[in-house]
């Protein structure tokens, strides 16, 4: 279930927020990368410090800086104001396949201009996904602003590092693999998030998506759980200050979302995550595999087993969680990378409008599997087609994480 | 008089209240004659169990991972051994464990039309409907979120993580899980597998509300099973620091002539490095869930 689901589209939504802003960046209530070095976290009845609250994790900040900022890490209130009023200031999605479902709606639209049959009688060919996600994302709050130029903070130019060789020949293989498989052959053909395994991994998944905003923490001495949005608990062991960080778990167990272990330094919850499954084999899915992003950190081929997560929390004023994030995974990405988000807290829960996350029952209601099964099987040509179609949109981004391979060996072949 | 034995039993010595808990949870199952613990009794007995509090709190700690030992993830009525679904594959791999069921007075109270449907359910508890994935089969079968009571007593662990103010109950089982605000109770939005649970304290026995539950989840492989109108108040009680016993309170007028009661202890899982690992079941259902629609299409060539 999705809350706060009212009649509104997106449009709708982000044009309240948009109301919302002048406001909270007048009162300084956004954060601008700063500790308030006055504030320190209360604390729960039994001592640790209180990160409990329900967090909405959404942000206007680019995941990756827009070339203009160079390696500024700030911009200034007046280039805010102007990137507003250009229109430049948008939610951030963790769910990139918003921007693939409006690749697609484009593309659909340029087809039935052309076409005197416009739909064959194909089931779908007119639903590529859009308007329907749309429906999903309104949502009365908006986030607070931050005048970060970049969720990346490291490497310096807030880009992701590239992808490694041996990263970038497996995910071609699995291309090359892709190529005799339609759409929906099976369930396999179809992304994670569509099989209601998850929505995006971690990180990505702690981080806002306009469909389910919201994350709460609940604590109890020893544990930190993090109630999430799709459907589970990351439930965080944690040990005091000084004391030993429980070993992880044996090798042979490898889970979707990795096994989680934390330690408390000061006021900063501090979690380490590994034994992440590989999560994309030897096939990538025809809908939902590697597009760019935090979010999709887990669907880079080879993503998994060398995977650690470091994962920072730190209540930096009353409303405010600051979340900052190192992946490191050298069979992926060339170097680890930083980033950092601000949680807020959700005034619609402070107000006492809502308790607790509406269950996300996903995988129980899948007619959307059943459905891409039997469309993708009853007419396998169009099937073909059409992950055809989808293979192009990725060939685009392997394309260009190929570029950014090459310009950084060379780059690092001119310092030799 | 049967429901009222168990509701306030804890006010003993540990080792009393366990030995009366385990005596009266036999007598009640093995016999409708059973016998009773009385509340004077129990309120008469030497030492009140004190449950850990939470740090900080007047409140005891329930926290922990916990895991019920009972089989009546296969039936919640006595049930005798049984060869499982599929013998020729499996061996005894999928057979059934005996076990004295886990209802108070042994026999769920339905309506003769609602029996019926129930006999129904366990005949075609492993068909797999793919025009009806959510109405015809087991749900767990699928790796559906099991409902409530069900997730308490799957052979899954759980873990209670309790705060100030609420309480997350998270089940290893498909990573179901539900959060339990304890101070001010709302009524459910909408219809869910895991309904919608509103906590209290009734001294140290943790009470839950749970209602808002749509028909789909069932409460065993045996076919028992609920309308949307169910309500569940379930207790659970610390007995021991390593044992809380569970009880639920069952009401649906649809299904069932009145309400009924199970009760079984849950086990604290003491192993120093007992975690709730990772169960997210729907890749391992997935080719039971949809592998008729593979097969099908195969055979029709995939034409138009």
């Amino acid at each position: 279930m999705i809350p706060r689901m009212l009649a509104a589209t997106r449009t709708l939504a982000v044009g309240g927020a948009v109301l919302g802003l002048a406001s909270s960046v007048a009162a300084g209530q956004a954060p601008a990368g700063q500790t308030d070095s006055e504030y320190s976290s209360p604390r729960t009845p039994w001592g640790d410090p209180n990160l409990e609250g329900m967090w909405d994790t959404r942000t206007y900040t680019p995941f990756e800086r827009p070339t203009e900022f160079g390696t500024r890490e700030f911009m200034t209130e007046e280039e805010a104001a102007e990137r507003e009023r250009l229109g430049l200031r948008r939610l951030v999605s963790d769910d990139d396949d918003d921007a693939l479902a409006a690749d697609l709606v484009e593309q659909d639209v340029g087809r039935y201009a052309r076409s005197d049959a416009p739909d064959n009688g194909r089931p779908g060919y007119r639903i590529a996904g859009a308007e329907y996600n749309a429906f999903w994302s309104a949502d009365p709050t908006s986030p607070a602003v931050s005048l970060r130029t970049s969720q990346i903070v490291d490497p310096p130019d807030g880009q992701m590092p590239p992808l490694t060789r041996d990263a970038l020949v497996q995910w071609e293989a699995r291309e090359e693999a892709r190529r005799e498989r339609s759409q929906a052959d099976d369930w396999e053909d179809r992304g994670l998030s569509e099989r209601c395994i998850t929505r995006n991994g971690l990180p990505g998944e702690m981080l806002g998506s306009s469909q389910q905003p919201l994350k709460e923490i609940v604590q109890t001495p020893g544990y930190v759980s993090i109630v999430m949005p799709y459907g589970y608990v990351r439930i965080i062991p944690v040990t005091a200050t000084g004391e030993d960080q429980l070993p992880p778990p044996g090798s042979a167990i490898r889970q979707w979302n990795g096994d989680s272990r934390g330690r408390w330094e000061d006021d900063t919850l501090v979690v380490e995550t590994t034994n992440f499954k590989n999560t994309v084999k030897t096939v990538v899915p025809a809908h939902g595999g590697p597009f760019g992003g935090s979010a999709h950190v887990h669907y880079y081929p080879g993503t998994g087993e060398t995977f650690r997560l470091t994962e920072r929390f730190t209540r930096i004023n009353q409303d405010t969680l600051e979340y900052r994030y190192t992946v490191e995974d050298p069979a992926v990405f060339v170097s680890p990378w930083s980033a950092v988000n601000y949680f807020t807290l959700d005034s619609w829960a402070v107000e006492g409008n809502q308790d607790r996350l509406f269950e996300y029952a996903c995988h129980e209601h899948n007619y959307g599997m059943v459905n891409a099964i039997r469309a993708a099987n009853t007419d396998r040509e169009w099937a073909l087609d059409e992950a055809a179609r989808e293979a192009g949109i990725r060939e685009r981004e392997l394309r260009a994480k190929q570029e950014q391979l090459r310009q950084w060996e060379a780059s690092r072949q001119d310092r030799r | 008089m049967c429901t009222r034995v168990m509701d306030k039993p804890w006010t003993m010595s540990v080792r009393m209240a366990l030995s009366t808990a385990m005596a009266t949870f036999v007598a009640v199952t093995a016999s409708p004659g059973y016998v009773v613990v009385g509340e004077a009794q129990g309120q008469d007995q030497a030492q009140t169990y004190q449950a850990p509090r939470l740090p900080g709190t007047e409140r005891p700690d329930l926290s922990g991972i916990w895991q019920a030992f009972v089989t009546a993830n296969w039936d919640l009525e006595p049930h005798g051994a049984d060869a499982g679904p599929f013998p020729r594959l499996l061996g005894v791999w999928g057979a059934q464990p005996p076990g004295e069921g886990v209802v108070v007075g042994n026999e769920i109270p339905y309506l003769p039309e609602a029996l019926a449907r129930r006999d129904e359910n366990r005949r075609t508890r492993l068909t797999v409907d793919t025009n009806n994935v959510n109405t015809v089969g087991d749900p767990e079968a699928k790796c559906y979120m099991p409902g409530v009571p069900r997730a308490t007593y799957m052979p899954f662990p759980f873990q209670i993580i309790q705060s100030t103010e609420k309480i997350v109950i998270a089940y290893q089982f498909s990573s179901a899980n539900r959060t339990i605000p304890l101070t001010r109770p709302t009524e459910a939005p909408v219809d869910s597998w895991m309904g919608w649970s509103n906590g209290h304290w009734d001294g140290d026995t943790l009470v839950v509300d749970v209602s808002g539950f749509h028909d789909l989840s069932w409460f065993d492989r045996a076919g028992n099973y609920h309308s949307e109108a169910l309500r569940v108040v379930e207790r659970y009680t610390p007995v021991s620091p390593y044992h809380l016993i569970y009880e639920a309170t069952i009401e649906d007028p649809n299904v069932f002539s009145r309400p009924w009661t199970i009760r079984l202890p849950l086990y604290r899982r003491i192993e120093a490095n007992a975690r709730l690992l990772e169960f997210k079941c729907v890749d391992l259902a997935e080719e039971y869930v949809y592998g008729s629609l593979v097969e099908t299409s195969n055979s029709q060539g995939g034409g138009r």
